[in-house]
């Protein structure tokens, strides 16, 4: 049934291919014409004979009627029907007929005939138009029917209608000649338009996959554009891109369009559409699925019917594929498939070339991170915290670098520094930079000197690279702080009343412009409690603002900021870059003179000789902070320091020991010191039995304990307050 | 390098000057004394330790200086200390008693003199 349904529907108008514009100029002038010679006719041939005087109004009306048809049908408003036109054309034969009958006779109105076959064929398509003339001739031959009288009138008949048929035949012929030929040209032409038409959608369709635009768009972006375009341009339903995966096993989804998100789906090589488009590297079309098997996990979801994938290459490997599907059934062409290959072919230099830069970004900032402290040291006494934010996406790493290292004497040197430049060379510089820091501390306390060290160091290593630093070292004792700078921003100071400072500095140049430069020293205070930062010019470098306000706004976001030094690096990178890592990399670093303060301190250190400064340092800081009398912390100090001295010989370098001292209101100081070490007789010559002698003497009270697990040195003293 | 003391040795001669700032405890005493005790080999008479600017001392430190004066009276030189009354290992000395047995004056030039005497 269906197939008959669509043989009817394929022939729905009869007339599909006649001329119906000409047809509609040429019948009513032909009707027109008719009418004129039927008026010429009647005078010598009256239609009396058949039925007497009744035949002119007949005769009449037959002329009136087509006066009629043809203002109807000349109407340009209302174009006539194919139909209206066949029934003038049929009505018209059919009157000439009644006129022959009417007037028993034949030859003049023969002509007559002749028009309306022209008609006739005019409006029917020359295929169609034979059964018109079979009618025409029916008609024609009416005469033979009512005068048998004359015996010549057959033969007159015959000879006449063999002349119109010839004629009829003739004129249909040549009639479907022209047309032909005209619809010929039109046909072409109208082919011509659209192939131009198809041409340039194809161009701009191009156009749409390879604009350079794209190019300047992040990867996730720009596969997402791709796709949405690639779907526009081929009227799909949905489209997405695989890659595969590091072993080249499996593709996973990387992006899709008009597909619920494909995180996590993974085609095994071989697998579906696109696990065989990869596997064989060639493009794949699948025109009418029926069954799942060939659909991914992806497309399984969606009532896909139609697919076409492309494997996508670089230099001969295949990275991936980018497949598209249709809901419908549908034939892919080659040019569909040739623009999808354009597309694949642009996508796999985006991914490849974007591949590329990831990885040496990645290495980058590897290495960055690599260099830069993986942990603060913790110092009593002085707050350390640190951020290092690399740049927003698409920004290369820059030489942001930081680094802390403990002075034996209790001081604390940090540096801060910015190489100019990105990527990798400026990372590799940056470690370069940072290990000779560590060395030159090694050798010089004195901030400019490291500066001037490293200023020929950067002159002989990288010629022509700059780096901005600043060297800063912290006596947390006395909060004295000394500094140097090389073209970098200024240490900022929060002091505990809320103030936020620049700490003064004089313009200098960058590391590596003047080999043979100078870098000056400055003085500052860091007073109890109070913080310094030090930052990267990322913090305060704005395009639309001079550096002038950058600094300003670091100083208001400083002076609002928390005292602690993680606090303040929160605060002042939530003020300062609200919308995340900026273009450029910003490197943070507090640090705190922070009082050690409290009625009890707790110290747990490694049986290292190296640590009794330390802990001398952090005693004596204590006892300051606590207004202890400056002459009896002094002897505290001292005590406690013996009894370190002690638990680390006991120790033998093998394991930790504690210090718990503790400060009454009544200004009882109680020291306790344990090791977990087994006891030694003070050797006669050694320091032991002189440093016991020496606690007693320091202290009012030392008890010495000795258990299975360590000894317990513990001392008191009552000290006096300081002014 | 940074050490947690520094020494500084003065010219040889007959009283060589060795001056000790910083901090001297367990971890660099041992250092400190052989530096000392080879610095004295150049000095005919005898060797001065300038302590004015040692902000520590301690058990440790007090068994290098008797360490170090009995290295020297085996090769018959003297040592000497130059400790200022104000200094806060004063008392870190006096308990120790050194006074007894090593000279402790109050300037550079007063120990030199000791140690030139103690030929005389």
């Amino acid at each position: 049934m269906p197939a008959l349904r669509r043989a009817f529907a394929r022939e729905s108008d009869p007339y599909a291919g006649a001329d119906l514009g000409a047809a509609r100029r040429l019948v009513p002038l032909l009707v027109v014409l008719s009418t004129l010679l039927a008026l010429a006719f009647l005078p010598m041939m009256p239609p009396t004979q058949a039925i007497g005087d009744a035949g002119w109004a007949i005769a009449a009306a037959l002329l009136v009627a087509q006066l009629v048809a043809v203002r109807r049908l000349a109407r340009p408003e209302h174009p006539a029907t194919p139909n209206a036109l066949l029934a003038v054309a049929y009505g018209g034969v059919a009157g000439v007929a009644l006129l022959e009958w009417l007037a028993q006779a034949h030859s003049p109105y023969m002509l007559l005939f002749m028009l309306w076959l022209g008609a006739g064929v005019g409006v029917h398509p020359p295929r169609r138009a034979a059964p018109f003339i079979v009618a025409v001739l029916v008609a024609g031959s009416f005469p033979l029917l009512y005068s048998p009288a004359d015996p010549d009138a057959p033969r007159d008949i015959a000879a006449t209608s063999l002349l119109w048929l010839a004629m009829g035949i003739v004129l249909m012929l040549l009639i479907a000649s022209v047309r032909t030929q005209r619809l010929r040209l039109r046909t072409d032409e109208r082919s011509a338009v659209m192939r131009a038409e198809k041409a340039a959608r194809r161009v701009r369709s191009l156009e749409q996959v390879t604009d350079v635009a794209l190019a300047q768009l992040p990867l996730d972006d720009l596969l997402a554009e791709l796709l949405s375009r690639i779907g526009a341009v081929l009227e799909l339903d949905s489209a997405a891109i695989f890659l595969t995966d590091e072993d080249g096993e499996a593709l996973a989804v990387r992006a899709t369009h008009g597909l619920p998100d494909g995180a996590g789906i993974r085609v095994r090589l071989g697998e579906g559409c696109a696990g065989r488009a990869a596997k064989e590297r060639r493009a794949l079309r699948l025109d009418d699925i029926q069954t799942t098997d060939d659909l991914d996990p992806l497309f399984r979801t969606t009532e896909i019917r139609a697919l076409l994938a492309v494997p996508l290459a670089v230099e001969g490997r295949v990275i991936g594929v980018v497949q598209v599907g249709a809901r419908h059934q549908r034939r892919f062409s080659d040019d569909d498939e040739r623009l999808l290959q354009l597309a694949a072919d642009r996508i796999s230099q985006a991914i490849d070339r974007t591949r590329l830069n990831e990885r040496a970004h990645q290495v980058a900032e590897t290495l960055q991170r690599a260099l830069l402290p993986d942990r603060l040291p913790e110092i009593p006494g002085v707050g350390l915290a640190a951020r290092y934010l690399p740049g927003g996406p698409g920004t290369d790493v820059g030489g942001d670098w930081y680094d802390v290292v403990p002075l034996i004497d209790g001081r604390v040197m940090a540096v801060m520094g910015d190489v100019v430049g990105r990527g990798i060379p400026a990372a590799a510089l940056m470690g370069q930079l940072r290990n000779a820091f560590r060395v030159y501390v090694q050798e010089h306390d004195e901030p400019a000197e490291i500066l001037d060290r490293m200023n020929v160091l950067l002159d002989q290593v990288s010629p022509g690279q700059m780096a901005t630093a600043v060297v800063l070292v912290l006596d947390p004792t006395g909060g004295r702080l000394c500094f140097a700078a090389a073209g970098h921003p200024p240490p900022v100071v929060l002091s505990p009343d809320g103030g936020a400072t620049f700490l003064e500095t004089t313009p200098s140049v960058p590391l590596g412009v003047l080999p043979y430069g100078r870098y000056r020293v400055f003085e500052g205070e860091l007073e109890p409690g109070a913080a310094v930062l030090l930052y990267t010019d990322g913090l305060v470098e704005r395009r639309d603002l001079p550096l002038s306000a950058g600094l300003e706004s670091l100083r208001t976001a400083v002076a609002f900021a928390p005292l602690d030094p993680d606090a303040l690096c929160e605060h002042v990178l939530a003020s300062m870059l609200p919308d995340g890592p900026p273009g450029d990399d910003v490197a943070l670093f507090a640090l705190r003179n922070a009082p050690i303060e409290g009625p009890r301190l707790r110290l747990e250190l490694p049986a290292d000789p190296n640590e009794l400064a330390g802990v001398r340092h952090t005693i004596e800081r204590w006892l300051e902070a606590a207004n202890v009398e400056e002459r009896d912390a002094y002897r505290v100090t001292l005590a406690t320091n013996e009894a370190c001295m002690n638990a680390i010989e006991h120790a033998h370098g093998r394991s930790d020991f504690e210090v718990d001292a503790a400060i009454s209101d009544e200004f009882e100081v109680d020291v306790s010191v344990r090791d977990r070490g087994s006891w030694r007789e003070p050797r006669e010559t050694g320091g032991g039995g002189r440093g016991l002698e020496m606690m007693r003497e320091l202290m009012d009270a030392v008890e010495v304990t000795q258990g299975a697990d360590g000894t317990t040195v513990r001392m008191r003293r009552s000290v006096e307050r300081g002014t | 390098m940074i050490r947690l003391a520094e020494l500084e040795l003065g010219e040889p001669g007959d009283v060589r000057i060795a001056r000790l700032r910083g901090e001297l405890d367990l971890s660099n005493a041992a250092d400190v004394a052989d530096a000392l005790a080879s610095a004295a080999e150049d000095a005919s008479l005898g060797l001065v330790v300038d302590m004015a600017e040692l902000r520590h001392l301690d058990s440790a430190g007090v068994r290098l200086l008797f360490d170090l004066r009995r290295r020297l009276v085996r090769t018959r030189r003297q040592l000497a200390l130059a400790v200022p009354p104000e200094s806060r290992i004063r008392e870190v000395l006096d308990m120790a008693a050194v006074a007894q047995t090593v000279p402790v004056e109050p300037s550079v030039e007063a120990a030199v003199s000791a140690v030139r005497a103690a030929y005389r």
